[in-house]
């Protein structure tokens, strides 16, 4: 057994302690979020608060995923760090791709008023127009590897038929989107506006704020 | 090693997958340390509770993330356990060298017909996505594979089964390479 989660785990009787590691392992290892009604441990708040307990030793988190769903995601903290050290972080080529599927599945609906604020499954889908045609990302083959990689991920998920003009799938991003924390959406959702529009005054106030240091958590 | 460096390697270990560090290295609280062959090095995974594994997800009716192509993903991780695990009473990892042609050999005996490049392409496409996740380590320059440190959190409660599908796969046709 593992030492990290021993003292959470043993003064469980055997069928809480199989609900809580199954819930474990629904948040953890699950494509979707996972929900209430089928797991007993995420709709029993002393279960749920463990839960969060086992979650954050690992540098995870709980995050509420609509009504009655859940999913993990990592702590806003283990993120920064992550980043500062650089593990983990997407190579250039795969942040390009996933940045043109945001851009055009989720940024230029919404700013359109045909994706609500904050959310990130998107039905409109980035065509192969977009990536391969219109885009400046250089090397088919490379690219493909990319895609191949976020899908892999779960940062992006194939959609057929999408694009009338040329072959290829098409891209929305991906059940992995899911997993963000509040505060990660935000930075996304900043990131978004200085990609696509830096010469905004919206893009002026993210700089400064960012550049004094106030908390973007 | 303190509650927050455990959560950072365990973070870390989810974003990049099994972590090879200096065999130096402490091994971070609730994480399998696995010593590579020749010991300068290990391997740092974490180990769930319970050992708990993704194929409690279909218990629930849930899904993992898709594997691509995972019918051939499969039949050449099973063609390299063949391959890789002499001794079927012993742990499977972390096993012996095979060549990358005896492992195609197999593969192509669990669904025979489909010619060479057929299974050439699908093999080292499977070869491939099986090292990215570090179920297999491949090495393209020596033609040789082995298994990966995933194979070592195989619960011993699926080693029976494990060993079972071993014992009915066929071995690998002699061929031109005879480099163990």
């Amino acid at each position: 057994m593992s030492r990290l989660f021993d003292d959470l785990l043993q003064p469980l009787g055997d069928k809480q302690r199989d609900a809580l590691v199954a819930a474990w392992a629904a948040l953890e290892y699950g494509s979707e979020p996972a929900s209430e009604a089928a797991l007993p441990a995420l709709r029993d708040a002393a279960l749920r608060h463990s839960l969060d307990q086992m979650l954050h030793r690992t540098g995870r988190t709980l995050i509420h995923a609509g009504a009655y769903l859940w999913t993990s995601g990592y702590r806003d903290d283990i993120a920064a760090e992550l980043k500062t050290n650089g593990w983990g972080v997407l190579p250039p080529l795969e942040r390009a791709a996933l940045t043109l599927v945001l851009i055009h599945s989720v940024a230029i609906p919404r700013a359109e008023g045909r994706l609500a604020e904050d959310v990130w499954e998107s039905p409109h889908p980035t065509t192969p127009t977009h990536l391969r045609k219109l885009s400046q990302v250089h090397g088919q083959r490379r690219l493909s590897d990319a895609l191949q990689w976020l899908r892999a991920a779960g940062l992006v998920r194939v959609v057929r038929g999408a694009d009338p003009e040329m072959a290829g799938a098409s891209y929305v991003p991906g059940p992995a989107l899911g997993r963000l924390t509040p505060a990660a959406r935000q930075r996304l959702q900043e990131n978004l506006i200085l990609a696509v529009g830096p010469d905004t005054a919206l893009a002026t106030a993210i700089t400064v704020r960012r550049n004094l240091g106030r908390p973007q958590q | 090693m303190s509650d927050a460096d455990a959560a950072l390697w365990w973070a870390r270990a989810r974003a990049e997958g099994p972590l090879r560090m200096p065999s130096a290295t402490r091994t971070p609280a609730g994480m399998l340390r696995l010593v590579e062959r020749g010991g300068e090095h290990c391997w740092l995974l974490p180990r769930p509770p319970d050992d708990v594994t993704p194929a409690v997800l279909r218990e629930l009716g849930m899904q993992a993330l898709a594997v691509e192509f995972p019918n051939e993903t499969r039949r050449v991780l099973a063609a390299a356990l063949r391959c890789c695990w002499p001794d079927a009473q012993t742990s499977p990892w972390p096993g012996q060298l095979a060549t990358v042609r005896e492992v195609l050999d197999v593969f192509d005996q669990l669904a025979p017909g489909r010619g060479e490049e057929a299974v050439h392409r699908l093999g080292t496409a499977a070869l491939r996505r099986l090292h990215a996740s570090r179920w297999l380590d491949v090495d393209n320059e020596a033609r040789r594979v082995g298994l990966g440190p995933r194979v070592a959190t195989w619960p011993d409660q699926d080693l029976p089964a494990l060993r079972e599908l071993r014992g009915e796969l066929p071995s690998p046709r002699p061929g031109p390479e005879r480099n163990r």
